[in-house]
């Protein structure tokens, strides 16, 4: 990370603000042309409207890291979804904030320890080894253990509702949704990021999911220390591995990939049906990789506890033979909120009919014994279907937000999963509870 | 010998109870004792007692204000990697310092913040700040001298000797971003501090205009 490259991003709630503004401004400007074409008798489509807009949005906002930046991430994931060509430019949302000078280091830790870092450990790197999401993360030795210790930026946690307050208005028009549903997401969206900056948290739950999670084979997560960390600081072994770029570069073999798929696939499986609780956050750096085919998890920052009934319906849709019957698939996707009263009958059956579509194809590696994400095809039907989801007139006349929210986190829970296998090229045997097997559709 | 040792400790714990007792009476009564007869009286001490350590209130507060100073540099440097940090990390430290040292008597620091002179303009002779700022302007020379023997700081004509005031601004600056700062734990103080520091020594070190400034010398001579 280059001085210089952060130079470039604005980081002062005013800087963003200005930028936000001029965003507004553009887009004032897109709709004045539009306006002035129109008055002109010009054949102007709204479709040109909305990708002028859609362009200065995103390339304003590309600028931007922060949480404001994540919510807009994770509400394009659900309008259309799943993300389309946007996912490349957006793919991590790193709040820029440049290192943290080690005085201020030390003055945290005296803050929670009373104590500097070289009294608390053998030995402490001067200098942060990464940048974490939110924080870096300095290298430390104690008792002959390798030691990798978090500290968080200050000020992250209170940026978070400012962010948010600036993002919406924007997102209003951007998502073309209503206030209202609006907050009903940000509310999900607010929590899960302030809960990342409670680090404490994110110690009893790393604890708790690992312990629970330790039988799985070929993946092991760090010990954590709860007497070496606070709400702003993480002690927890290093661990060793390769972050998935630098792992395919290695070029593993088809073995490698295929165990490495298969440990993250479980590791999911388990969380997501077994333990409720699921490590929210699969993006490609919090996982270091092997090339004896063991993996590491590192980062519980963002974990979503599953709710009991949210769980059983929505994962019944995933079964194949659900589809197959009309009365209870009604009645699911009313709770779910995917189709409400206010739908005319026509608009419930174009989107009973893209809902079912959807779930189909994203449910379709539990539809197999066998799944191989390797297979591009299955990606690039999953693109082409929101792509043209999005293009549907009715998804795009309607001001509804829809489907559950709590589907928001599970949703980008799955496509980054199925992300990171496809990027290792992995087979995977996909484990799921017996009742999601249900009865095959062989016939 | 340990008869002056033992004085010596006696006349700085003195000094000390009377500043204490001076800044209670402060903010418990919202305003200066009316006279040091009465102030040394309910000290149920003489008045001469007190002029053997001051002369008057506001050179007692002046004191305060020094004490603060001296109390954060002997905090940073009884830390011994203080002495590997680099110029920037010594202002650093410092300024998180002080602020620990001023967080115990933020309520006096309240009270008084508002006599800082705006800048540019003349301090009053009333003001309290003036040892302070002598203990900060030497400690920041020191700093500075530092700085510009390992070249962290660029020596330029002109400004070059006026860096030390700049960072008395800067310094009044933390004080009273810290003052309105209403943040948890003070942590805007602390991204502020970060951030003042980074800018000062990036105009402090050796930059594009210091480029601009030597190309255009080199291109002059080239005539």
């Amino acid at each position: 990370m280059s001085m210089k490259e952060q130079n470039k991003i604005p980081t002062s709630k005013v800087q963003r603000a200005t930028r936000f503004v001029r965003t507004g401004a553009k887009i004032g400007g897109n709709y004045a042309k539009y306006y002035a074409k129109k008055a002109l008798q010009q054949e102007v489509s709204r479709e040109s409207l909305h990708e002028d807009n859609a362009s200065d949005i995103y390339s304003e906002l590309s600028e931007l890291k922060g949480s404001a930046l994540k919510v807009l991430q994770m509400m394009s994931m659900d309008k259309n979804l799943l993300p389309t060509a946007y996912t490349d430019r957006f793919a991590m949302a790193q709040y820029s904030a440049p290192p943290l000078s080690y005085p201020l280091v030390v003055k945290t830790f005296q803050k929670y320890f009373g104590k500097g870092p070289t009294e608390l450990y053998d030995s402490f790197s001067r200098s942060a080894k990464n940048a974490a999401s939110i924080g870096q993360v300095h290298r430390a030795t104690l008792d002959g253990k390798e030691l990798a210790v978090k500290i968080q930026y200050p000020g992250v946690a209170n940026s978070i509702t400012s962010d948010l307050k600036i993002v919406k208005p924007f997102a209003i028009r951007l998502f073309n949704i209503n206030e209202r549903d609006l907050e009903h997401y940000l509310q999900e969206v607010e929590g899960k990021l302030v809960e990342e900056t409670e680090y404490d948290l994110e110690v009893r739950r790393g604890m708790e999911i690992s312990e629970q999670c330790g039988h799985i084979e070929n993946i092991d997560f760090p010990t954590y220390y709860p007497e070496l960390s606070s709400e702003r600081i993480i002690t927890m072994d290093w661990l060793n591995g390769e972050h998935m770029k630098e792992f395919i570069a290695t070029n593993p073999s088809q073995e490698v990939r295929n165990q490495i798929g298969q440990a993250l696939w479980d590791f999911y499986n388990h969380q997501v049906h077994y333990i409720k609780q699921v490590h929210a956050d699969p993006h490609p750096g919090n996982f270091l990789f092997r090339e004896d085919g063991t993996m590491g998890v590192i980062d519980f920052g963002c974990v979503k506890e599953i709710p009991e009934q949210f769980y059983e319906q929505y994962f019944s849709l995933i079964r194949q033979d659900i589809l197959l019957k009309p009365e209870q698939l009604d009645e699911i996707f009313h709770d779910l909120a995917f189709i409400n009263n206010n739908d005319s009958e026509a608009d419930k059956k174009v989107f009973k009919a893209i809902f079912v579509e959807m779930i189909q194809l994203l449910g379709r590696p539990f539809h197999y014994d066998e799944f191989d994400f390797a297979d591009d095809s299955y990606f690039t039907q999953i693109f082409s279907l929101s792509e043209r989801v999005s293009n549907t007139e009715e998804v795009r006349r309607s001001r509804t937000a829809r489907g559950p929210r709590d589907a928001l986190y599970i949703n980008r829970t799955y496509f980054g999963l199925y992300n990171l296998l496809n990027a290792l090229q992995a087979k995977v045997i996909t484990r799921k509870p017996t009742w999601l097997e249900a009865k095959k559709l062989s016939a | 010998m340990a008869t002056t040792a033992k004085k010596g400790k006696q006349t700085v714990n003195q000094s000390e109870k009377l500043k204490e007792a001076y800044i209670d009476y402060l903010l418990e009564h919202g305003k200066t004792p009316p006279s040091v007869y009465q102030f040394m009286k309910m000290q149920k001490k003489k008045e001469a007692e007190f002029y053997d350590y001051f002369n008057s209130f506001i050179s007692l507060e002046r004191d305060i204000w020094k004490g603060f100073a001296e109390e954060t540099i002997t905090r940073i440097q009884s830390d011994a990697v203080y002495m590997e940090y680099t110029v920037r990390e010594k202002l650093l430290a410092f300024y998180y310092t002080m602020m620990e040292v001023l967080k115990n008597n933020r309520s006096y620091v309240m009270l008084r913040i508002n006599q800082l002179p705006a800048p540019g303009r003349r301090s009053p002779n009333t003001e309290v700040f003036s040892r302070l700022k002598e203990a900060f302007i030497d400690y920041a020379n020191e700093l500075i001298a530092e700085g510009k023997e390992i070249g962290e700081i660029v020596d330029r004509p002109v400004i070059g000797n006026r860096y030390d005031e700049g960072l008395w601004r800067q310094l009044q600056f933390v004080i009273q971003f810290w003052i309105k700062d209403d943040s948890q734990n003070f942590e805007r103080t602390d991204e502020a501090i970060e951030k003042a520091v980074n800018l000062s020594f990036d105009i402090m070190g050796r930059g594009p205009i210091d480029a601009a400034v030597d190309f255009a010398k080199f291109l002059y001579q080239q005539r």
